[in-house]
């Protein structure tokens, strides 16, 4: 009797492992892109897409089963946080925390263009400087123009 | 002996190094010009003696000689002969020696080049090349010996990682590192520039073919980094934003920005503080990058074996090269004379953008890399900085810049007249724009999508407009071609590179937004259908290759009804390493690539699990990279960038 329940239990095992290979298929946009942004905590670095290690595979086995319960990609990727830690998002949050890495990009280029602006402001613009007659000269170029069609 | 020799040498080269240093800057403190002459000697002789204890190294490689610790624990005897010799630098001691040698390959080019240059000029240079020779020199002897003999020799060797035996990833690292390694020489000119005071002509028209250079290479290394990655790791990427490949790239933004910036100093003679700034990120940034790299403080696929000892005296370097650089740019900067004036709306201020923009993504790349050590420093936990990171913060910064760049060559320099350049480009714009939509109207697609095919044939189209424009509109076919081919060499690298990025850009764009991914068990005779191609497994054979063995699959490619091929994916095991690998079958062409991954048998019947990526104009890709690298290669052989074009007959009157 025994033999029979393990051997049921075997058989149930395999079909289930094969099932759940079929599901593994990355069909699911969703899920696709949640692999994306999860990290294979067992490898170097690599996110659940690109991996083959098996606790790789179970994560996405559980991400699939999760969204099939009809969870969200933000709470899946909370109750994986609650359990791994941030780690194990490759997209950090967008939080008060990170706020440094989420807005350094811009403040470089802001700052960049403000080191222009005093660049620029600091050099006297050329075309003042240069180009602008004042009012005395462009009274004389008036008198010689006028000269010239005069003539 | 041969290893003895070539241990001696490089201690030899040691001393010279610190002679290089030493004696050319008193003979510059004491206006001695024969002090300052030894530089070219000492220059050619470290060179010399570099080659030679390489040479000892792979000779240790090629032979197999196992009584070379390095050696016993990087290679094997039954390793292809070409993967022997790439096994030199396929390992942390070998690569510095390679790194050495390259700046000392550099330092002798310094030399015979720059015979015409003025004497205190190339001295202070030379002694700049031998400090950084001497460190890393010293580095190697005293933390990283690759010559240590082993009392006991092994009979066999370890062999070495087999996902490394690649033709790509074998000529890879001399590619990166001439690249990293040529930035040292505009550093060394930039040091010397600040310790005379002053920037000039002669020094920016030396400057940029340095910096041409050290980007064309830097360009081709990343290239077949990532075109390594893309067909080994058997994902169907190319880019995974990992540490070690962020190391090779913000080198080479900030290069980018160096290579602009110094167009407006040779041509407009100003911003030349900014790029001497530039010059020193850019080495610092590839130092940075060697110790990212060597060290291990992040985590990478590319994981080498690395020791935190070894890191620290990397870092060390770092401080000690990017500190003294910046503190004397500080103290001198402000003694170098701004030249001429410009307007914000002109070719100069295009460039000034382009500059930002490059500076700025250089300095994201670094802080997301980093960002992980800081965060782990403060308050002790883990964070991730993957490539949706990156993906969301880089191409923002990097949209405006492609929109620039397609018509600021019009521009004209020190001030333009906004309205005649809208004028002009509105055309190419509403053209770009139609083109983009009937593409999306057919094959569907994503607002990404939309944005990147738009950039890309904006780009192509206000790059091809620009260059009618520069020949000269309105002019008798046979005169337009007459005074094309009559255009500077580099007019033609601006367009050629300005093409590759574009072309890059759709190869980026088509190849993510329409990529198909099929993950499926299959059977003897079962077919997997993508669009028109239908793939059909036919089974499995056992292969011994030299030092592996594998099991192929087979597979027939259908198109359209016709046979076209056989992909043969195989799965691979390294007895020496113990690892298995998987070896990709790509079928490629210039509008896609079928990439075929066999997985493992499963439950020991007929099936394997199979992977196959289907990703159009991929090529498109490295295509572009590559027309950015030719581009960099014609401007460099523009006849007013040869080394030692118009230097007057006695420069060496003018610095005294």
């Amino acid at each position: 009797m025994r033999i029979i329940i393990l051997n049921f239990l075997y058989i149930f095992f395999t079909i289930s492992l094969v099932y759940a290979q079929e599901n593994l298929k990355v069909n699911n946009i969703e899920a696709k892109e949640l692999y994306e942004e999860l990290r294979c905590l067992v490898c170097q670095n690599q996110s659940l897409l690109d991996s083959d290690a098996p606790l790789a595979l179970d994560l996405k086995k559980l991400v699939l089963y999760k969204l099939e319960q009809g969870l969200s990609k933000e709470e899946i990727k909370e109750f994986l946080v609650e359990r791994y830690g941030e780690f194990i998002l490759l997209k950090p949050t967008f939080t008060i925390k990170n706020i440094l890495l989420w807005v350094a990009p811009f403040i470089f280029v802001l700052f960049g263009f403000f080191l222009t602006f005093l660049f620029l402001r600091k050099t006297p613009v050329s075309k003042e400087e240069v180009f602008t007659l004042t009012e005395a000269e462009k009274e004389k170029l008036k008198k010689v123009l006028n000269k010239d069609i005069i003539e | 002996m041969i290893i003895e020799l070539g241990h001696y040498c490089l201690a030899l080269v040691l001393t010279i190094s610190l002679f290089q240093f030493l004696v050319p800057a008193l003979g510059v403190r004491y206006n001695s010009i024969g002090l300052m002459s030894t530089s070219y000697i000492t220059a050619y002789l470290s060179f010399i003696l570099v080659c030679f204890s390489f040479a000892s190294l792979t000779y240790a490689y090629v032979i197999s000689d196992f009584s070379v610790s390095l050696v016993a624990n990087n290679s094997h005897s039954l390793k292809p002969m070409i993967y022997k010799i790439s096994g030199v630098w396929g390992n942390h001691e070998g690569s510095l020696l390679l790194w050495v040698l390259i700046l000392t390959f550099y330092s002798a080019a310094v030399a015979f080049l720059g015979k015409r240059l003025p004497v205190k000029l190339i001295s202070l240079v030379l002694s700049c090349q031998g400090l950084i020779a001497a460190s890393f020199v010293s580095f190697i002897l005293f933390t990283s010996n690759p010559f240590t003999r082993l009392f006991f020799p092994e009979i066999e060797g370890e062999g070495f990682n087999p996902i490394l035996q690649d033709f790509g990833l074998a000529i890879h690292p001399p590619f990166l590192y001439l690249g990293y390694v040529g930035l040292s020489v505009t550093f060394s000119f930039s040091i010397a520039a600040l310790l005379i005071g002053r920037v000039d002509t002669i020094w920016v028209k030396w400057v940029r073919p340095w910096t041409l250079i050290a980007w064309v290479f830097l360009t081709i290394g990343i290239a077949l980094g990532s075109w390594w990655a893309y067909r080994e790791l058997g994902w169907g990427g190319w880019w995974f934003w990992d540490p070690v490949e962020n190391a090779s790239f913000m080198p080479w933004l900030a290069a980018t920005a160096l290579l602009h910036s110094s167009i407006v100093a040779e041509k407009r003679d100003t911003l030349k503080a900014w790029t001497i700034l530039l010059a020193i990120i850019a080495f610092s940034l590839s130092l940075l990058g060697t110790f990212i790299v060597r060290s291990g403080v992040l985590i990478s696929v590319h994981a080498f074996a690395s020791d935190p000892s070894r890191g620290l005296y990397i870092l060390m370097l770092l401080i000690f090269f990017t500190g003294g650089a910046l503190a004397l740019f500080a103290r001198k900067a402000a003694s170098l004379k701004s030249g001429s004036l410009f307007q914000p709306v002109s070719r100069e201020g295009a460039l000034v953008i382009n500059n930002i923009i490059f500076a700025s993504s250089a300095a994201t790349v670094l802080l997301g890399t980093l960002y992980p050590i800081f965060i782990d420093a403060i308050n002790n936990s883990k964070v991730s900085v993957g490539p949706p990171y990156f993906e969301a913060v880089f191409i923002p910064l990097m949209v405006p810049a492609i929109l620039l760049c397609a018509f600021s060559p019009m521009l004209s320099w020190k001030r333009a007249k906004l309205e005649n350049i809208l004028e002009r480009v509105i055309a190419v714009f509403i053209l770009a724009i139609m083109i983009t939509a009937i593409f999306i109207f057919i094959y569907g697609g994503s607002i990404s999508a939309f944005l990147g095919l738009f950039l890309g044939l904006w780009l192509i189209l206000g790059t091809i407009y620009e260059f009618f424009i520069k020949v000269g509109i309105k002019l008798s076919f046979t005169k337009f071609l007459l005074r094309a081919f009559q255009l500077p060499r580099s007019a033609y690298g601006m367009s050629l590179a300005h093409l590759g990025v574009a072309i890059f850009v759709i190869g980026v764009t088509v190849s993510s937004a329409w990529r198909i991914d099929i993950e499926k068990p299959i059977q003897n005779g079962e077919s997997v259908v993508i669009n028109d191609i239908e793939l059909i497994f036919l089974g499995i054979i056992d292969v011994n290759g030299p030092n592996w063995i594998a099991e192929r699959g087979k597979f027939e490619v259908i198109r359209r009804g016709k046979n076209n091929e056989y992909l043969f994916p195989e799965r691979r095991f390294y007895p020496a390493s113990k690892v298995n690998t998987s070896e990709p079958a790509i079928m490629s062409n210039a509008f896609f690539d079928l990439y075929v991954v066999l997985g493992e048998n499963l439950n020991n019947d007929e099936s394997y699990s199979l992977r196959v990526y289907y990703s159009p104009f991929i090529n498109w890709i490295w295509f572009g990279i590559m027309c950015m690298a030719l581009g960099g290669i014609l401007a460099v052989t523009d006849r007013k960038h040869r080394l030692g074009y118009s230097v007057k007959k006695n420069p060496k009157a003018i610095y005294k």
